[in-house]
């Protein structure tokens, strides 16, 4: 048939696929499409126009000025070129418009297809009030603290912040990224960070609603790749470790999370499938938790693809993003839980144009670059010697990816990949990245949420 | 009120019959951050949306406002072609829509950069011009 999408669960099918995002992302993308013998329309920016990669698509349409909210973020701007090019489908990528439910439902009324689950789906785990009671509902393991948003009435918060024990962290309702979110260690502060956090959360997310939980002291970032038909198959593909964080942006991540028994983390795995049916999920979906001795607590659902989803492709032996696309044409899951086999360890680098002193953002141009190659080693990167990186966007340039037998091997050969190495002419968190990679706690495994923040620290200090 | 979908050409088409029945010049809709300036010019049922601001041009070169199909039938002329400040070069066609492209100064317009009916993207040359003489 034409681009136009058959928009029934059963035959979603289409010929044409509009990537609505840009940099390494557009390009993994746009790779999955044509291995699936698909056509592609690749948008982007004013300021990514000259981008070399566009012309590997078979329509390279420019949408707007190089500010994201005129582009990139610009829902009429994408629907309009989706039309004029007869794309059946949109797939957002991540950041962007991968989580806007509003986008999903506007491309679906429109007759294509949201390559991502429904909005339903992502208004239900957007709202962090909402995903918890869903997940309790589920079995799945969550933060001590009630599944409801907090009440006005100051006595009533302080009885909740008592029976869970300080500390308490105080977040807002439709937060992420780390803001709108305080820390109380005392009941004499509390009343003080949620009229704070209340405002905060007003002025920042559109809605005062705030929740509360158990503040954990020193836990691991952990989380659970899953892949959902609209059949009602529901498959999880392994774990990731990523607890090497700065300011909530993931640096390194890892799969599968190490020093964790696979007796202790499948049950948690089969809660978030049940969850996955109970909330008519479909497509790729990462549940997050936070690990601290011995137990699980979720955190939030993202409901798009991960940035890091190439440990898991590297550990599973699986093409995520072609999956997505497949579920997305309506077809059922060509693996069942049984055929899911992990093998051997796989690290992630994220390589930011960014100063690894400071974490300003380096806009220039890469006047060269040598990237490794070889056995177990694999670049997700959209850039080349002469690319220049805009101000504009997220800093990250690439993914350096490996995979090995053991942790110890792939720990070794990132650290020499990362060592062949080199982008020239714009700063990176390269230097960073070889600097951790020679760490002998992290080497060991298992280090938590504060460790990079704090080795940064003692690092200015000496 | 549920929210229009200011990029479905049927809602456009819609929209323009109704102006053009009720013997209204134009409409102007506000929503949220977005804005649709729709103006019925003449007596055919077709609309023209007007866009409030474009990309900067290079100085010689007229660009195109926004994604469209580069829609030269619909003003015929020949060129080099002197032209004024806001007058219509071609139109840029997004479904039953056409949105002009106009000059942006008094100039020569020299040369077409596009083929007809081809798709043009946001700030894609679409004309060469010089200085009026």
């Amino acid at each position: 048939m034409s681009g136009d999408a058959t928009n029934t669960q059963e035959a979603r099918s289409f010929d044409t696929v509009l990537i609505a995002n840009r940099g390494e992302i557009a390009l993994r993308v746009l790779r999955a499409c044509k291995d699936l013998g698909l056509k592609t329309v690749m948008i982007c920016s004013q300021a990514d126009r000259d981008a070399q990669y566009g012309a590997l698509a078979d329509r390279f349409l420019c949408i707007g000025p190089a500010s994201a909210g005129k582009s990139y973020l610009n829902q009429d701007a994408i629907l309009l070129a989706a039309r004029m090019t007869g794309a059946g489908a949109i797939h957002p990528g991540y950041g962007f418009l991968s989580e806007n439910a509003g986008f999903s439902a506007a491309i679906e009324t429109a007759g294509m297809v949201f390559i991502g689950p429904t909005a339903a789906s992502i208004s239900t785990m957007g709202d962090k009030i909402a995903a918890k009671s869903a997940m309790m509902a589920a079995g799945v393991p969550c933060v001590p603290g009630p599944d409801t948003a907090l009440p006005d009435d100051p006595a009533a918060v302080q009885a909740i912040a008592a029976e869970i024990g300080y500390p308490v962290i105080v977040k807002a309702a439709g937060g992420g990224g780390g803001r709108g979110m305080r820390v109380v260690h005392e009941a004499g502060h509390l009343q003080e960070a949620v009229s704070l956090t209340r405002e905060e959360a007003r002025q920042a997310f559109g809605s005062p609603a705030l929740y509360m939980e158990k503040f954990l002291q020193h836990p691991r970032h952990i989380e659970i790749q899953v892949l959902c038909d609209v059949h009602g198959n529901a498959i999880w593909l392994g774990h990731r470790d990523c607890s090497m964080q700065r300011r909530h942006q993931k640096v390194v991540e890892e799969a599968p999370a190490p020093g964790i028994a696979p007796e202790r983390i499948a049950p948690v795995a089969e809660a978030c499938l049940t969850a996955c049916r109970l909330i008519g999920y479909r497509g790729v979906g990462t549940f997050e938790f936070l690990y601290e001795d011995g137990e699980f607590y979720f955190i939030e659902m993202n409901t798009r693809l991960q940035v890091e989803h190439p440990v898991t492709e590297m550990t599973a032996d699986i093409d995520i993003v072609q999956a997505q696309i497949q579920v997305a044409q309506g077809e059922p899951l060509a693996l069942g839980q049984g055929d899911v086999v992990t093998e051997g360890h796989a690290f992630e680098c994220r390589i930011n144009a960014e100063d690894p002193e400071t974490f300003l953002a380096a806009a220039g141009t890469i006047t060269g670059i040598a990237l490794p190659s070889g056995p177990g080693i694999r670049v997700d990167t959209h850039v080349h010697a002469g690319y220049k990186v805009p101000a504009y966007y997220d800093s990250l340039i690439g993914k350096l990816i490996v995979h090995a037998p053991s942790r110890a091997e792939a720990f070794a050969a990132m650290r020499s990949a990362l060592a062949q190495t080199r982008i020239d002419g714009i700063a990176t968190n390269l230097p960073l990245l070889r600097a951790l990679f020679d760490d002998a706690a992290f080497a060991a495994g298992g280090t938590d949420i504060h460790y990079l923040e704090t080795w940064l620290k003692q690092r200015s200090a000496a | 009120m549920s929210k229009l979908d200011f990029t479905d050409p049927a809602l456009l088409d819609a929209l323009a019959a109704a102006l053009t029945a009720a013997g209204v010049d134009g409409i102007e809709i506000e929503q949220s951050s977005r804005r649709l300036r729709l103006v019925v010019e003449g007596k055919s049922t077709r609309a023209t949306m007007r866009l409030e601001a474009g990309p900067a041009s290079a100085a010689n070169i007229i660009t195109a406002l926004m994604a469209g199909i580069f829609d030269l039938e619909t003003i015929p002329s020949e060129l080099p072609r002197t032209v004024r400040a806001g007058d219509i070069l071609a139109c840029l066609r997004v479904g039953p829509v056409l949105v002009p492209v106009r000059a942006s100064r008094a100039c020569m317009v020299t040369r077409c950069l596009v083929d007809r009916q081809a798709l043009v993207g946001f700030g894609d040359p679409l004309f060469d011009i010089e200085a009026h003489p």
